[in-house]
């Protein structure tokens, strides 16, 4: 956020500061429920509790459209499947055994959580060249046509263009950013490679899990 | 700050509460309740007075809704319907909302106490918030985000989870299989009402509601035949009603996953059932019936409720004419009638918004000439692919079982036998 | 998108177009028994699209990259959809016979295994980390559903077991590649490669900055998933053996490939500078010497051949990445390459060897169904041709001159010494006299063990002509490795 929009945010600060600790705690927290909990059933119904927090933390950073797509992609169907492949397994109410590895897994995770912690607390992000906090999307944006006109596509999409510079321009100036529309443009011109092999990948799952549905067992012998 | 004030309802509230800050001040207020430094209290409690306000309004209007689908239902089957309390009855939800909280509140032994308990308030939940972003009318909403309608989709998938938690925790055979269809029809549904949207996203340009309703200079049930169809199918399959009820199929499942829920939390279950056909005709009227917008001197606010109730009407008018369907005809036309008609819906709106990027009314007009031949024309090509035909009934195996009054003398031999 | 990006995308899009058309192919066709021809007739599309670009026959190829830099087209990536084409057609030949047991089944069979080599093409041309991570997800997805497609109880914890660690692995290399983005603010690897450079390092912290110290080891913790290195080598021997064999030839040979292209690229084009060479360098030796030593002394115990050839497959990787630790201490020299155009000319090599024994193999134990090394005793004689394939295979494997396994581990290892890596060399050739038991093991059983039957084995055909122009590789690069070096060097000139 810029300096002057913070002014005017003071008196929300500190109730969004609440909010962020509860959010942060109920996400935590979750995520611990779901590995510990015996009943399989909770473990799903936790985990989308957990997913929830953290799209309510996306909503307080403003990232209203990844904090909706958090929701509906992981509360309302990915948790909605699991819940559901649950209810055809056999043993849920005792389900969830611990683990032989418990304490090294645990341990595992622990490493890793200190490894993460300590890198990041360590690391001088400060230094970072000269990118800025307003610069965040610009540096996605406009940074590798610096300048457009010479860009191939200046011609072809000479719209999409004029859309990158001025979502640029509300990132310097400081106003609120519109991430829904900057993730847009940002699918159709910087990543819309990766956009369209989504597509491939979903193709393929849907190609890979008929086929082990439809396949009879046959061992490979 | 600034944007939560240019809301009238939260203004009006903050800054009644709050000492005067600059902010408010800029916009004359005077004095205010709270002492200085206090503004997180104000901010905190008028975040919960508005809650309160559209919590209540939601409830009332579900109550209306109850007598409203009652007296409806009645006429459809010839009957007076529900009248001795208050005038017309309308008293008479109040009367039913009473005795549903006076009840004995029993739950099954076995049943999973804590996911019994949270379901039927995870279910209320969702509905509740998708009206702080639906715009009422002019300036009144609560909250205009800039995703409103993926806020809608997203939220509302969540009763999915409380349907499928219900089901599990009463621990009941018929919840069970109740909570597994509830899956797969929500599963399955969701994807032709998402991609239903994505139409009027393009021409509207906007995702935030008070922007698709002001881009509406044509309603987009006219632009959009085909969204419009595949949204009110799918959201009629989203929100459990008829012909699409399979979850509690009472002929079936005897109530599917409301089984073993008695008192207050069938009553949140009931409730939700409402809420959520209150919640599903006023997307439908922002996003294809123009919203708020009509001729003056009628205030915006009774235009909506106006075309809202168009569309309840409809909608009870569905429930009691239409039969229940089995599951695999449910499974079925999604995925294979609605989801090819949005995909020609979405190509089709493709195009023409390549043709003209922002629509200007005469354009918006052009849009609805195309958009209905090829709507019947896909119509009728994918009823022909589908396979669907009239019924044709087997008169012969049907006669082996039952008697079947037909014009024709009996035969010969069946009249000696008797 | 212009024309240019259509002409760039044109090799992958064909391939991911090949996937479709098989699926499509296979509901329409009433014989279903040309499907797998026309998959290998098909790859003529996007080898085609591939040979335009190296050649620039058609479009203007003159600016390699793409889609906002997002991908490339340059000679390092042409080399590698050769290399994958060639092994996915030789990989489909060899299975047609395979395919007749599941006769609902082929098209989506070769579709997954197509979409899974789109995916690498992509992998090894992306140039921009998100792109490079969806890629790698679309190998690794296909290749999950493969493994478990006979449903028994051991494919489906061979698909499980790939799954799972696959989704680890993913995990973590997104998290390294999120420490490099917040570092430098760009996902594009050319950026990477310039911010790092124009960001002031820390003395006291390794890599420059302890964020880019986790992000690199991250990213190649989540790489060495795919290259079967070391702490990720456990799926290896699991899902050879439980997935569908003409599978395991394909992953040994194709998916291995595309990782290390894919760890060649990020290593040297975004964390390429000079200081930070040094840094990774010793990493990935490290990991190369514990890879090599731990992959051959599990070896050693191995009774079931496919489970010994992943285990051979894991040592293989750790010669290789010996190559990639090689980094002169100079960059712009010649010697600065030698340890990637070693690696490249190791995996060209090794993916002729590689087929060579597990085609061989297949042919074998599809007839016999005994998948153990005794097994195979006495195939010198039940059938000679297969048998002598697989042993210059298998010799090549070992690393016996002139077999093109000689003349590559030569490269390697010779590269290392170069850029001082005298002590990894020293473990690598300890580690080939190791394997020799192995190796020689299995050629024993062929000619020096009595056979349980004296019924001749023949073998299909089409796998044969696929066995034996991959075994023809190995000896005719192993004598000539001249045009396989002068591609990899040619390979190598964006680095």
């Amino acid at each position: 956020m810029g300096e002057p929009a913070l002014s005017g945010l003071y008196e929300v600060s500190r109730v969004v500061d609440a909010a962020f600790w509860l959010f942060a705690a109920l996400a935590i927290g979750g995520a611990v429920m779901v590995v510990t909990v015996k009943d399989v059933f909770k473990a799903a119904v936790f985990l989308a509790g957990s997913f929830l927090a953290l799209a309510a933390i996306y909503f307080l950073l403003q990232a209203e459209f990844i904090g909706v797509v958090q929701i509906l992609v992981y509360v309302g169907a990915v948790s909605i499947l699991i819940a559901f492949a649950v209810m055809i397994i056999a043993d849920v109410p005792g389900g969830s055994r611990p683990a032989r590895g418990r304490i090294a897994a645990a341990t595992a995770a622990a490493l890793m959580m200190a490894a993460l912690a300590f890198t990041t607390y360590n690391t001088n992000w400060t230094d970072i060249g000269q990118i800025t906090d307003e610069d965040a999307i610009a540096g996605l944006v406009g940074v590798y046509y610096e300048d457009t006109s010479t860009s191939p596509y200046a011609d072809a999409q000479g719209g999409t263009i004029r859309a990158a510079d001025e979502t640029t321009k509300d990132a310097r100036s400081g106003a609120l950013i519109d991430s829904t529309g900057a993730i847009g443009t940002l699918l159709i011109r910087e990543f819309v490679l990766p956009f369209e092999i989504l597509g491939l990948l979903l193709a393929a799952a849907l190609i890979g899990g008929l086929a082990l549905m439809l396949n009879p067992r046959t061992e490979d012998k | 700050m600034d944007t939560f004030l240019e809301n009238s309802l939260f203004r009006n509230i903050y800054c009644n509460l709050a000492s005067a800050s600059e902010n408010c001040a800029a916009r004359g207020y005077g004095d205010a309740l709270l002492p200085d430094g206090l503004q997180w209290l104000a901010f905190t409690l008028t975040g919960v007075a508005i809650i309160g306000l559209v919590v209540n309004a939601i409830l009332m209007g579900v109550l209306g809704f109850i007598w409203f689908e009652r007296r409806v239902f009645a006429r459809f089957q010839n009957r007076v319907g529900p009248n001795r309390w208050g005038p017309f009855g309308l008293l008479t939800p109040v009367a039913d909302a009473i005795k549903t909280m006076f009840k004995e509140d029993v739950a099954p032994e076995d049943s999973d106490r804590f996911l019994y308990n949270l379901a039927p308030v995870l279910m209320v939940v969702p509905l509740l918030v998708v009206f702080a972003v639906i715009p009422f009318g002019i300036g009144t909403f609560v909250a205009d985000l800039n995703v409103g309608i993926l806020f809608i989709l997203a939220v509302t998938t969540m009763s999915g989870l409380a349907i499928v938690m219900a089901a599990w925790a009463s621990g009941n055979r018929l919840s069970i299989f109740s909570g597994l269809r509830a899956v797969a029809l929500l599963i399955s549904y969701e994807i032709p009402m998402a991609l239903s949207i994505l139409g009027v996203l393009m021409i509207s340009g906007s995702l935030a509601l008070g922007r698709i309703v002001e881009s509406q200079n044509v309603p987009f049930i006219l632009v959009q035949p085909m969204g419009f169809l595949v949204f009110f199918l799918a959201s009629l399959a989203e929100m459990n009603r008829t012909p699409f009820d399979l979850t509690e199929a009472e002929s079936e499942l005897a109530a599917g996953y409301l089984n073993d829920y008695s008192s207050m939390k069938f009553g949140l279950f009931f409730l939700a059932e409402f809420m959520a056909a209150l919640a599903g005709a006023a997307v439908i009227t922002t996003l294809f019936l123009s919203g708020w917008r009509g001729w003056e001197p009628v205030p915006s606010q009774v235009w909506f409720f106006l075309k809202m109730g168009g569309v309840l009407f409809v909608i009870i008018w569905i429930r009691f004419t239409w039969p229940r369907l089995r599951i695999d005809q449910m499974l079925a036309f999604a995925w294979k009638g609605l989801f090819e008609l949005t995909l020609v819906n979405l190509t089709l709106a493709a195009i023409l918004i390549a043709v003209w990027p922002q629509p200007t009314t005469t354009q918006l007009w052009m849009m609805a000439a195309i958009n209905w031949p090829v709507f019947f024309a896909s119509i009728w090509i994918i009823g022909k692919v589908m396979g669907v035909r009239p019924h044709q009934i087997d008169r012969t195996a049907m006669g082996a079982l039952y008697p079947v009054a037909t014009d024709e003398p009996a035969p010969a031999s069946e009249a000696s036998e008797q | 998108m212009t024309a240019h990006d259509w002409w760039i995308i044109a090799p992958e899009l064909a391939a991911a177009g090949l996937a479709a058309l098989l699926v499509i192919a296979d509901l329409a066709l009433r014989n279903k028994r040309i499907l797998a021809e026309l998959a290998v007739i098909g790859l003529a599309a996007p080898l085609f699209f591939s040979l335009n670009l190296w050649f620039g026959w058609y479009g203007d190829t003159t600016d390699p990259s793409a889609l906002f830099g997002a991908i490339t087209a340059d000679r390092f990536a042409l080399f590698f959809h050769f290399l994958l084409i060639g092994v996915s057609a030789a990989v489909i030949l060899a299975s047609t016979k395979y395919l007749e047991r599941m006769p609902g089944l082929r098209g989506e069979f070769l579709a997954l295994m197509l979409f899974s080599m789109s995916g690498m093409m992509m992998l090894v041309s992306a140039k921009e980390l998100v792109a490079i991570y969806v890629s790698l997800e679309l190998t690794a997805l296909p290749v999950a559903a493969l493994a478990a497609f006979h449903r028994g109880a051991r494919s489906v914890e061979a698909g499980l077991k790939f799954l799972v660690l696959s989704a680890i692995a993913s995990a973590l290399l997104l998290y390294g590649m999120v420490y490099i983005y917040g570092f430098t603010g760009s996902t594009n690897l050319e950026i990477i490669l310039q911010r790092l450079n124009e960001i002031p390092s820390q003395p006291d912290q390794p890599f420059g900055s302890y964020g880019v110290l986790l992000g690199v080891v991250l990213i190649v913790a989540g790489f060495a998933f795919k290259m079967a290195v070391v702490p990720w080598q456990m799926w290896v021997p699991d899902v050879y053996e439980g997935s569908p064999t003409p599978l395991a030839a394909f992953l040994s040979v194709a998916s291995k490939a595309a990782a290390f292209a894919v760890i060649i690229r990020v290593l040297y084009a975004a964390f390429g500078s000079e200081p930070l060479t040094q840094d990774w360098s010793g990493l990935i030796a490290a990991l190369a010497a514990v890879t090599m030593t731990v992959g051959n002394l599990l070896a050693l115990s191995q009774k079931n051949i496919k489970r010994l050839l992943g285990y051979s497959t894991v040592s293989q990787a750790g010669y290789m990445l010996a190559g990639v630790a090689a980094v002169s201490a100079n960059s712009g020299s010649a010697g600065f390459i030698a340890g990637p155009q070693g690696v490249l000319y190791y995996l060209m090599g090794y993916a002729f060897t590689n087929l060579a024994v597990f085609l061989s193999v297949i042919a074998i134990t599809h007839r016999t169904g005994n998948e153990l090394i005794s097994g195979l005793n006495g195939m010198g004689r039940r059938s000679p041709v297969v048998a002598m394939l697989l042993t210059v295979g298998l010799l090549s494997l070992l690393g016996v001159p002139p077999t093109v396994g000689f003349m590559s581990k030569a490269f390697v290892f010779s590269a290392a010494v170069n850029s001082g890596l005298i002590w990894l060399a020293v473990i690598g050739v300890v580690n080939t006299a190791v394997s020799a038991y192995y190796y020689l093991r299995i050629v024993r059983a062929m000619y020096f063990e009595e056979p349980s039957s004296d019924e001749p084995i023949r073998a299909d055909l089409r796998a044969l002509a696929a066995t034996g122009t991959a075994a023809a590789g190995v000896a005719v690069f192993g004598i000539g490795p001249w045009f396989l070096l002068k591609l990899a060097e040619e390979s190598l000139t964006i680095l």
